[in-house]
């Protein structure tokens, strides 16, 4: 930031050249104008390579002379020894005395860098929001919307919303610090909830006008999206989404973030065939352990040859397999999958032999 | 939220007191211009995505009265989240060399659409609104600068009025009257 101010203060005040645009009958007053004594507005700054500025210093007698050398004194704690140019101020800092138009100058820099520290602050605030505090780990998410009264399923409707004249807000039962009002466009979150079973309470007006209740382990994300009907708040939608990638102690399911009646896909090695299905080993990151896969109704590929009929009767323990289906059931120890595509490596082996053949 | 935006109030004070000074010389002959940029704002919880149009008119020496118009898209929860603002406004420019600081203060409507997909719930609503801020222009070569852009956007909801943050970055023409 200081490096953006020490550039915008140079590039405004250290000027080579003046790049001021006007109209041809200005630049032509201005140019009669340009001796001294004449009204400020009549002058102007040279371009390049033109006419010099006109110096017009203001008299001793003129108080915003008198007013000039002594803020100059103030702020420098040096008064000038000799009398400079009329209407000049001395600058201790540079051992200099500034004309009239560089004392402006100088006081439209303090706002210009007022203007870009202002800049600095909006910009700065976009990072606060003491209702959602985003660098919170731990616990649950909570993150929902509020739809307005008169939205319904399958349709398109006006919220009701800005009649109803008062802020609803969201506090977990039982711990009034986990409390949030429910913003402008509906949207609400909480962080940091302590996982387990949770309620939801929503109050306006210091009445209750519905709970929500959720379990949730930690890490979890909580997608709520509930709607006002009459007086009342009603959930419309609920999902959970863990964002953890690191708890162990909440999985279930050997394969992460796998549900049961998700389609799914998965690489591994077969380990026995028995008729139309296989067992598997699986050893990636997302899953790992013994996945049972149905694959009666499966089409099978073999190295490129899709539909070879030959495939599916020669799919054998050791060949390497990837396997696209539905999760029928899942604990940490085996999971089954019935597919509906498996695409099969054959082993090293088995290239040996058509080698040798 | 409330502390910065007085913050930047007590901080635009002197710039604002400032331009009730006359001019010490001729300024820049100020021209109709059209702003388009990327956005960003901050709406309640939803960070959104979006553009700014935005087009204003000499209307004095550094007085100018501004129309603007801008479109942020996100999603939030399971939701899509649609906001569009319509303001009109003043705007005071204090141009400086090929720098050109404005603050403004603007007044319109505030329009948001939630959209839920899943479940094909779809609510809109529109509120007053309003933009006070500020930004820079820095002029590049001919009609054309760069602006960067800071508001607080304010919508009147539930009976009380929200502040929300946006940003916004992109070009400027300038316009022969």
């Amino acid at each position: 930031m200081k490096d953006l101010l020490t550039f915008l203060v140079e590039e405004m005040t250290g000027s080579k050249e003046f790049e001021i645009q006007e109209s041809e009958e200005e630049g032509k007053r201005a140019a009669r104008s340009d001796q001294p004594g004449l009204h400020p507005h009549a002058r102007r700054l040279a371009p390049a390579g033109g006419e010099r500025q006109s110096e017009r210093f203001l008299g001793p007698q003129d108080p915003r002379s008198a007013k000039l050398f002594n803020t100059s004194e103030l702020l420098s704690g040096v008064t000038p020894r000799t009398a400079g140019p009329r209407g000049s101020a001395y600058d201790a800092g540079n051992g200099a005395w500034l004309r009239e138009e560089e004392l402006k100058m100088h006081g439209t820099r303090s706002v210009l860098i007022l203007a870009v520290a202002a800049l600095a602050l909006a910009l700065a605030a976009c990072g606060g929001n003491p209702a959602s505090p985003s660098g919170m780990t731990g616990g649950v998410a909570v993150r929902g919307v509020l739809l307005g009264e008169g939205a319904a399923v399958g349709a398109s409707s006006v919220r009701a919303s800005s009649s109803s004249g008062s802020q609803i807000t969201v506090t977990v039962e039982g711990n009034p610090s986990l409390t949030t009002t429910i913003s402008g466009n509906g949207t609400f979150e909480l962080e940091g909830v302590p996982a387990g079973t949770f309620t939801l309470t929503f109050t306006k007006d210091g009445v209750v006008i519905g709970t929500v209740t959720i379990t949730a382990g930690d890490g979890v994300e909580v997608k709520i999206v509930v709607k006002m009907e009459g007086a009342v708040i009603v959930l419309v939608d609920l999902e959970l989404e863990d964002n953890d990638d690191n708890d162990d102690a909440n999985k279930t399911c050997l394969i992460e973030g796998g549900r049961v009646g998700d389609r799914i896909e998965l690489e591994g090695r077969v380990t026995s065939v028995t008729g139309t299905s296989f067992q598997m080993t699986t050893e990636g990151e997302r899953a790992h352990g013994t996945v049972n896969v149905s694959a009666s109704g499966a089409s099978f590929k073999c190295n490129g040859d899709k539909g070879s009929a030959d495939c599916k009767t020669s799919l054998k323990a050791g060949d390497k397999v990837h396997v696209r289906g539905t999760l029928t059931s899942c604990s940490l120890e085996q999971a089954s999958v019935t597919a509906t595509e498996v695409k099969v490596q054959k082993s090293d082996d088995d290239e040996d032999e058509d080698d040798d053949d | 939220m409330r502390s910065a935006w007085l913050a930047l109030v007590v901080l635009m004070a002197p710039a604002l007191a400032a331009a009730q000074r006359p001019a010490a010389r001729a300024v820049a002959r100020p021209r109709p211009d059209v702003f388009l940029g990327y956005s960003y704002t901050h709406a309640g919880e939803a960070s959104l995505h979006g553009w700014e149009l935005s087009g204003s008119y000499p209307v004095g020496s550094s007085l100018r009265l501004v129309a603007d118009l801008s479109g942020h898209y996100g999603s939030f929860a399971q939701a899509d989240l649609t906001q569009a603002t319509f303001l009109v406004g003043a705007r005071r420019v204090w141009a400086k060399r090929r720098f050109a600081p404005f603050a403004e203060a603007l007044l319109g409507g505030v329009r948001t659409k939630t959209s839920v997909p899943d479940v094909s719930v779809s609510d809109s609503d529109t509120d007053w609104g309003g933009a006070l801020g500020g930004g820079l222009d820095y002029r590049l070569s001919g009609p054309w600068a760069v602006r960067a852009q800071a508001d607080l956007l304010l919508l009147r909801a539930e009976g009380a009025w929200e502040s929300d943050p946006r940003l916004s970055l992109g070009i400027v023409y300038r316009l022969r009257r």
